[in-house]
């Protein structure tokens, strides 16, 4: 059994959280290594910000059904 | 011996010092050197670090380190990976952006805008632009400096329409020649001109004050032309 188990992910929000969350930083890390040009604008910022937001809003999704699972909340 | 390690430790601390800064440098732009360092470099760099750092944090947590860790710290992980780097990347971005969409080579990134830019820049061109660039009137952010309306609305609004720049330039949906859409506010020329003595001489301003205010009357019907024409466009653009 994993260790990690407490921290429940029964819907996958965490894992799909990183996922998200790693693209966003990829496409937004080109964005800001490259420089401004209209490949990397659609790339970082119509892509990578998203990407990104998504991430935080799935993870903070995961946070708080957790929270409520254990009665934090 | 031990002397010696210190020695050679120092002197490869010192190569590593000298190798980020050089990075940092070529990251952070040549123009560091002569305006020192803006709010949007700065943030650049923040950006950029906190990419990196989340990116090898996410990737070596979810993928290589998971089963092994305690479960705080997995968690403590996933909140610096997840939330705080995240919103560190997105200051750094929205200030880049920000900053970035001010200069003259983010409009002339896309190449359709070549014409304006290298008209501008021609020392031999009779437009406005060219004019007020060679004598420097405005010293930097050229193209942003006239054409924003001045305020928050007109940032707000240069920022939608860059957005429309940019998706008319990657579909390739743009009209030739190009063509200022919506007309050009007289207040963005009096912003800079109202008020100075060569301005208060010349009678036809006095005399025509009400029509110039109300944007009845464009600063273009008589001095310009700002830019150079669709001929002149299809000339510079042929030439390269």
């Amino acid at each position: 059994m994993s260790r990690i188990s407490s921290f429940e992910d029964r819907w996958g929000l965490l894992r799909t959280s990183v996922i998200s969350t790693l693209l966003g930083m990829f496409c937004i890390l080109v964005f800001l290594w490259r420089g401004f040009e209209s490949w990397t604008v659609g790339l970082g910022i119509f892509l990578g910000v998203p990407l990104l937001l998504l991430g935080i809003l799935l993870y903070l999704t995961a946070v708080i059904r957790d929270l409520r699972r254990r009665g934090a909340l | 011996m031990r002397v010696h390690n210190g020695r050679l430790a120092r002197s490869r601390f010192r190569l590593v010092l000298s190798l980020l800064a050089f990075n940092c440098d070529r990251l952070l732009g040549a123009t560091t050197a002569q305006h020192g360092l803006t709010a949007g470099e700065l943030m650049r760099g923040v950006g950029l670090f906190a990419a990196i750092a989340g990116i090898l944090i996410l990737f070596l947590v979810e993928f290589l380190w998971r089963p092994r860790l305690q479960p705080s710290t997995y968690r403590w992980l996933l909140f610096v990976g997840l939330l705080l780097l995240p919103i560190t990347i997105l200051l750094g971005v929205t200030t880049t952006l920000f900053e970035e969409t001010k200069t003259v080579g983010s409009c002339a990134s896309c190449h359709v805008m070549d014409p304006f830019v290298n008209d501008m820049m021609d020392p031999e061109s009779p437009t406005l632009a060219a004019e007020h660039f060679r004598n420097k009137w405005i010293s930097d952010h050229q193209c942003y400096a006239c054409h924003t309306t001045y305020g928050v609305h007109g940032t707000l609004a240069a920022k939608r329409d860059g957005f429309r720049h940019w998706w008319l330039y990657v579909t390739g949906t743009w009209n030739k020649p190009i063509q200022y859409s919506g007309s050009y506010p007289n207040s963005n020329c009096r912003a800079c001109h109202e008020g100075t003595v060569k301005f208060e001489e010349v009678k036809s301003h006095q005399a025509l004050w009400l029509d110039l205010e109300t944007d009845r009357l464009s600063c273009f019907s008589c001095h310009g032309p700002p830019h150079p024409g669709p001929k002149e466009q299809e000339v510079s653009a042929g030439n390269q």
